[in-house]
């Protein structure tokens, strides 16, 4: 399974790359300020979900340390 | 009756409302983080941006702002105490500190509807409106809470009120947190 998905989307990258590539609006356009604004607005949320899902993993590690340890 | 409400988890290390509470954090989080996103989206890209300094009354939200810390302070200290009865009244304290954070939001909010400033005035406003008036609900919910809190001590005893006025500790900290940013992004920028 893992080998299909991993020749599929090899062949989906050597056919139509530009069809993978990410959205025109904030992806090698020239800068203004709508791109700008779209790449401050994807730290922020990436930093809100990294926040959040590092305190799922620290969560998670914290059960396994205990689970150790009793 | 949900189990492990009143005694910690031996798996976990905490209650499974303590454990509730933090997982309905997370999802607040993501939810005010796509608040932010957008403003940050906004006003990155806008072409002008008023002052929060110069639109709205910077000293009715500074005041709320102190409002609502001394109420989160009052709250953790209704969590210290050792008895339901003790938190009770320190919960009624603040619970009456958070009506007067509502009825100064609200004055706030007359005030800028009668100056004509309007969520449909300009994308600042739009911003401002949405990201307080959620905030505002959220301590309405916070209110709400601590009245059931308040009121169930005679229902379900001393152990478990405890836990409920921890679980608003935790709470009323992160609409604190949350409004400490709404309050630096809008009135001090």
């Amino acid at each position: 399974m893992k080998r299909r998905h991993a020749a599929l989307t090899s062949l989906a990258i050597a056919v139509a790359p530009a069809a993978l590539a990410a959205c025109p609006v904030c992806f090698q356009v020239d800068e203004s300020p709508v791109t700008t604004g779209v790449r401050a607005a994807i730290v922020v949320l990436l930093g809100v979900t990294v926040g959040v899902l590092s305190g799922f993993v620290w969560f998670a590690r914290r059960l396994a340390r205990r689970d150790r340890s009793s | 009756m949900i189990p492990y409400t009143i005694e910690k988890r031996p798996d976990t290390g905490v209650t499974n409302v303590t454990l509730g509470l933090w997982l309905f954090l997370a999802s607040e989080v993501m939810l005010f983080g796509a608040l932010f996103s957008a403003y940050a989206l906004l006003r990155v890209s806008a072409a002008h941006w008023p002052s929060g300094r110069d639109t709205l009354n910077l000293a009715l939200g500074s005041a709320n702002t102190l409002i609502l810390l001394s109420m989160t302070a009052v709250t953790w200290r209704a969590a210290a105490a050792g008895s339901a009865r003790g938190s009770r009244g320190q919960l009624a304290l603040a619970t009456l500190v958070a009506v007067f954070f509502v009825g100064v939001k609200t004055a706030e909010y007359y005030a800028e509807f009668t100056r004509g400033l309007r969520p449909s005035t300009n994308t600042f406003l739009a911003m401002y409106f949405t990201l307080t008036g959620l905030h505002a609900l959220h301590v309405i919910g916070g209110i709400i809470a601590n009245l059931w809190a308040i009121t169930g001590v005679t229902r379900v005893g001393e152990r478990m009120t405890l836990g409920r006025v921890r679980a608003l500790k935790l709470y009323w900290s992160f609409v604190d947190v949350v409004w400490m940013i709404i309050f630096v992004l809008m009135y001090l920028s």
